[in-house]
This record gives C-alpha cells, structure tokens and sequence, in this order.
C-alpha cells in the first residue's frame, strides 16, 4: 500500500493518493457540488410542477373568460405563458443538478476509497464540466431571451 | 516560500496525461465562460437596480473565473498539477458555497412572494 501523498516518479505514474489536506479540499468542494445539485434539482422539480400547474390552470380561467366574453385588467393567458416559460429552464435545473450531483458523488469518493483517486477525480470533473456547460448555455440563452422580450416589450409599448 | 501554499509539499508530483488534460482544459474553458457569463448577468442586473444578484454573480462569477484559470494551468504548465488543481477546486468549492448559502436565502423568499402573488391573482380573477 502507498502512503497517502505519495505518487511515483513520473515516468511510471499511474496513480496518486492524495493527501489529508487535499482530500479535506476535495471533501469540501464535493459536499458544496452536491448539496448545490439537490438544490437545483428541487429547484426544477417544483419549477416544473408550477409551469405545468400555472400553464394549465390559467389557461382554463383564459379559455373560460373567452368564452364568457369578459374582459378584465386581469389576463389569465399572460400567467399561463409565463408558467410555460417556466417548464424549459426547469428542466435545465433539473439536468444541470444530477450533474452537479453526480460530479460531488465522485470528488466524495475520492476521499472515501484509495486506490483509483486519479480516476475519480476525472469523472467528478467530466460531471462538473458538463453541468458547467449547460448552466452556462442555458444562461446565455435566457439571457438573450430575455433581451429580446424586454425589447418586444418596449417595441410594442410604443 | 511554495507559492501553491500548503499543498504539495515533500511528495512527488503526479502530472496528468494528454486524455485526462482535455477534460481538464474542457473544464476549465466551460469554467470560464460560466465566470463571464455570471459576471454579464450580474452587470445586467444593474439595469433593474438589482443590487443584490450583481454582487452575487460578481462574486461568483469572479470564483469560477479563478477556478478555471487555475484549471487551466494544470494543463498548460508542467511539476505542479496536483497543486494547480487543489486551487481550482478550493475556488469552485467555494463559489458552490456561497450559491448555496444565497440559494437558500432567496428560495425562502421567492416562495412568499410567489405565493403572495398567486393568491393576489385568484382573488383578483374571481371578482
């Protein structure tokens, strides 16, 4: 068995045990990783349950309204479309934190087990790379749509 | 003095190989792009005088920017890998941190106010 934060010269490395101080960083991250994917993972799942329940009851009040010929400062169909905006960026939560979950599960066994930390290590940071890329992709997108609606908004007011 | 601090210290130097550095450099571009995305946003949130998310992303932002940087010097240098990815992932830990801390903060908020709202609405649609 090697000692912890020891590896072997490098022409022959192939593993590493990190030491007590880098798995107390590793440790750390992977703890934040986590709780970081069940919060947006809870995150999206209640987001999804409220698009869905917002879509689907203001749409009924809508319909009803039309159909009832009444016409109020109150507009059902806006709070249904906005309940339906709510459903994509949801699932980006929900996507984006089993990622971020999985990426915390694999630093934490870093720590937990010896032996394979190097490749652990890897697997924890192909996870966060990708929860990165989707965060980041699903910002840059709301971003820009929200630029747009805010113009249309602006456009339209005039 | 060792300037990658308290890591590192009196063991060998594991140096990553060319598979294990594109995830890294992968990483560390998306890292990136996240920092400067945060940082856009927060900037962004100014126009609505949203002090609060400006700070916060800023930060953030500034965390994930470092976190890739120090990424992407595992790759791009050599005899200091493991040190080098110990800063990165002290940095990213804490810009999860401090997204938790806030999240939670913020969740207890907008569930008032969503309720509020909601509750506002019903009782507006039924008169």
């Amino acid at each position: 068995m090697q000692p912890m934060g020891y590896a072997p010269p490098a022409a022959m490395a192939t593993s590493y045990e990190f030491n007590e101080l880098e798995n107390r960083t590793i440790s750390s991250t992977a703890r934040y990783a986590r709780i970081w994917g069940v919060i947006s993972l809870i995150a999206g799942v209640l987001l999804l349950g409220m698009g869905i329940l917002m879509t689907v009851v203001f749409a009924a009040m809508g319909a009803a309204a039309t159909a009832s010929g009444s016409t109020g400062a109150f507009k059902p169909a806006m709070i249904a479309a906005l309940g339906a905006a709510l459903i994509p960026s949801s699932i980006v939560s929900i996507i984006g934190g089993i990622f971020y979950w999985i990426a915390g599960s694999s630093l934490q066994r870093v720590v937990d087990t010896q032996g394979n930390d190097i490749a652990l290590l890897m697997q924890g940071v192909k996870s966060l790379s990708r929860a990165f890329m989707i965060e980041a992709i699903a910002m840059m997108v709301s971003f820009v749509a929200g630029l747009g609606i805010g113009l249309a908004a602006q456009l339209g007011g005039h | 003095m060792n300037p990658m601090g308290p890591y590192n210290q009196g063991s060998y130097e594991y140096e990553f190989d060319a598979q294990q550095n594109a995830t890294i450099s992968s990483a560390a571009l998306w890292a990136r792009v996240l920092g400067v995305t945060l940082i856009v946003a927060g900037v962004a949130s100014l126009v609505n005088c949203n002090v609060i998310s400006f700070v916060l992303d800023l930060v953030i932002g500034i965390y994930f920017l470092g976190g890739g940087s120090s990424l992407s010097m595992v790759v791009n240098t050599q005899g200091n890998d493991v040190a080098h990815m110990m800063q990165a992932l002290g940095k990213l830990g804490t810009a999860f941190k401090i997204r938790v801390i806030f999240t939670i903060v913020v969740v207890v908020l907008m569930c008032i106010f969503v309720a509020l709202v909601m509750l506002l609405a019903i009782a507006g649609s039924s008169r």
